[in-house]
């Protein structure tokens, strides 16, 4: 008899693990369960859907056909309600009931919208879904006309489209890249002191917000936003800050983080902390469970604490093992560990500036040991990202290096964080060749010892250091050697 | 996963060739690099490359550890951490295993950058897109160990590669007492030609 295999949620998590499962058991019934009607995308471009310059087919994961093809019954636009680990059956929201042998709990993370007066008001958007996107793509071009709020002047400095950002986090930044596109302008209300606070140090955020500063953004530090403004129809005019001050707008969006989505594994009563606990095997607390992608709290390898890394790449191999384990589990001698996550890993080109941090990147405390370079040799040419990807344009290299806070000429800057003799953190900034070796020592905690030390503080490590000074190399279980 | 493969099951069953280095024979000369570089031009010929507006790239690095000059190639890698980390779905592996970049579809992002723990994938900084070695899809095999002069980079199956090594193995071992000094990094491995 088939095994039957349910997922909830298809995002990268679910269609990650559905497509391994396939592989692994031609002959299971796999079903999929997904929240938003869409055929699952990749997320991350969202913010190409609200300047046109991608489509609901470029972002999709798949063409449609690959679902018939691989045999994935898919469900959409429904959410998982319960599990009911005594019978093995799930029930969604809808009342639908289906057996399971295996479980992949990967129901993702929700926008985190805070309470504030207002925030319902239509022409206020998180960007999380394609919904998002396409409702922030049609206010946008309403403003642009000048139709989204009646009888908005200006008087705040903005005479044109006019966009409020709560939070300089990465999806405001990546919200507000396609809206400067489309010719609105765009403030930025943060509750820290830099952008990107939970990601860089203040240097690194500073140089980005010199970057936006040069796009004609506006950016307020250190405030919050108290109250939305909105007109008898409920759509947002303007929003209030905790000084007093109003600003008007035509759109705000609201950049304020995600939130694991638990409703499933706690009305299941399932172990939950900041998300769904799994194990070493990515188990949950309930047998032939598994969970995976943003829902979940896992083991940081840098710290050792437990973390909710919600993360592209985290939860694609994090669904790779959960795959793996829900058809040769349970006993632990036939499963894959997930050996952890680095709680802090991004990469992108911000405002222009390719931006790679990971692990600590500005930890408190004596045991930790920063050292900083800045290059400003003539000879890097420096790297403007593609035109408009989260910030300048082409051709920008006039605006390189001129964050105020680091220099001007500055081309590039990076930062390494030792506890001991181990790499705990780091950043990179301007240039980002062979971040991955660094991303190795943080991953492995393998001491560097004085001479990849030295290389590493030069910006010189290269994986022909590691491999050749007889350390263990990195990854060494996936390497064919 | 969405991104890494596209045939199920048998591409992975398989024991693909992949670009073994041996790192003792290397001389540092650069002609893998050239060649790579050359075979991923417009016009695939040196001549026309070096005047090639924007210069084509290398997708192999002969990295330097003091005076030693060690080649670094992409591995495919059967986890690949590059194609599980790409959010557009650029990168993936194809049906015979091999991990492809379809730079239409890179929006330069760096995360397959950030991910690959041996740094052999770059930035073309002037198409704004992700470099990776894609194997030399028009050539009978890739084009940097063809044109290895000292026969350090090898195109072999995995199980080859070792059987190889592990020969290269027995004949050091037997000719220890005669004095053959090991490679760099303990890498035995005075003649594997000859082993072979």
């Amino acid at each position: 008899m088939s095994r039957q295999y349910v997922i909830l949620g298809a995002s990268a998590a679910g269609i990650g693990a559905a497509a391994r499962l396939r592989e692994l058991d031609p002959e299971a019934v796999i079903t999929v369960v997904g929240e938003e009607p869409h055929y699952a995308y990749y997320r991350p471009l969202l913010p190409f859907l609200i300047d046109g310059r991608q489509s609901l087919a470029d972002i999709a994961f798949w063409p449609e056909q690959w679902y018939a093809e691989q045999r994935v019954r898919l469900i959409l636009g429904v959410r998982g309600h319960r599990i009911e680990p005594d019978r093995k059956v799930v029930e969604l929201e809808d009342g639908r009931r289906f057996d399971y042998d295996a479980l992949l709990l990967a129901v993702g993370a929700d926008s985190r919208i805070p309470t504030i007066p207002g925030i319902d008001a239509s022409g206020a958007y998180p960007l999380r879904t394609i919904d998002d996107a396409e409702r922030i793509a049609a206010r946008a071009r309403a403003a642009l006309a000048g139709t989204a709020v009646a009888g908005r002047r200006g008087g705040d400095g903005v005479d044109g489209a006019h966009a409020v950002l709560l939070g300089a986090g990465l999806v405001s930044l990546k919200a507000a890249e396609p809206l400067m596109n489309l010719g609105m302008r765009c403030t930025f209300v943060v509750a820290s002191a830099h952008p990107l606070s939970r990601v860089v140090d203040a240097r690194v955020g500073g140089m980005v917000a010199e970057r936006l500063l040069e796009r004609g953004a506006r950016l307020y530090f250190g405030r919050e936003v108290t109250a939305l403004l909105h007109d008898a129809d409920d759509s947002v005019t303007g929003v209030t800050l905790d000084t007093g001050e109003s600003l008007a707008c035509d759109l705000v969006i609201v950049g304020k983080g995600v939130a694991p989505n638990l409703e499933p594994a706690r009305r299941s009563e399932f172990a939950c902390h900041w998300g769904v606990r799994a194990g070493l095997y990515l188990e949950t607390t309930s047998p032939d469970v598994y969970a995976a992608g943003d829902c979940v709290e896992t083991n940081d390898v840098v710290t050792g604490g437990q973390q909710v890394a919600a993360l592209w790449t985290n939860a694609v191999s994090m669904a790779h093992i959960a795959a793996y384990n829900m058809v040769h589990g349970p006993e632990p001698g036939r499963m894959r560990r997930f050996p952890g996550v680095i709680g802090t890993m991004n990469s992108g080109v911000v405002a222009g500036l390719p931006i790679v941090a990971m692990g600590l990147t500005d930890p408190v405390g004596e045991r930790y040991e920063a050292v900083t370079a800045v290059d400003r040799s003539a000879g890097f040419t420096g790297n403007g990202g593609p035109p408009g990807e989260l910030g300048a344009s082409a051709g920008d290299d006039a605006s390189e290096g001129s964050g105020a806070s680091v220099g001007r000429g500055v081309r590039a800057f990076r930062k390494l964080v030792f506890d001991g003799d181990r790499l705990v953190g780091a950043i990179l900034a301007g240039r980002v060749d062979r971040a991955g070796v660094y991303r190795g020592f943080i991953e492995t905690g393998l001491p560097l010892g004085p001479t990849l030390r030295a290389a590493a503080e030069e910006g010189r490590l290269t994986y022909a250091d590691v491999q050749m000074r007889g350390q263990k190399p990195p990854y060494a279980n996936y390497m064919p050697m | 996963m969405p991104g890494t493969d596209t045939v199920a099951g048998a591409a992975r069953s398989a024991a693909p060739q992949e670009i073994y280095v041996v790192p003792s024979r290397c001389t540092g000369c650069r002609s893998c690099e050239m060649a790579c570089a050359v075979e991923h031009s417009q016009s695939k010929s040196l001549f026309g490359a070096i005047t090639e507006t924007p210069l084509p790239r290398r997708r192999i690095y002969v990295e330097a550890v003091d005076t030693v000059a060690v080649p670094v190639a992409c591995r495919h890698c059967d986890e690949a951490f590059c194609a599980n980390a790409c959010i557009t779905g650029a990168i993936r592996r194809d049906s015979r295993g091999f991990v492809l970049l379809d730079d239409s579809r890179c929006i330069g992002c760096n995360s397959c950058i950030m991910l690959c723990p041996f740094g052999v994938i770059q930035k073309d900084e002037t198409r704004h897109v992700a470099v990776k070695c894609d194997l030399c899809p028009d050539l009978p095999g890739p084009a940097c160990v063809a044109a290895c002069p000292t026969d350090a980079l090898r195109f072999q199956e995995a199980g080859d590669f070792a059987r190889s090594r592990r020969r290269t193995a027995a004949v050091v071992g037997a000719a220890a007492a005669g004095g053959v000094v090991a490679g760099p990094g303990g890498d035995a491995d005075p003649d594997p030609a000859a082993a072979d």
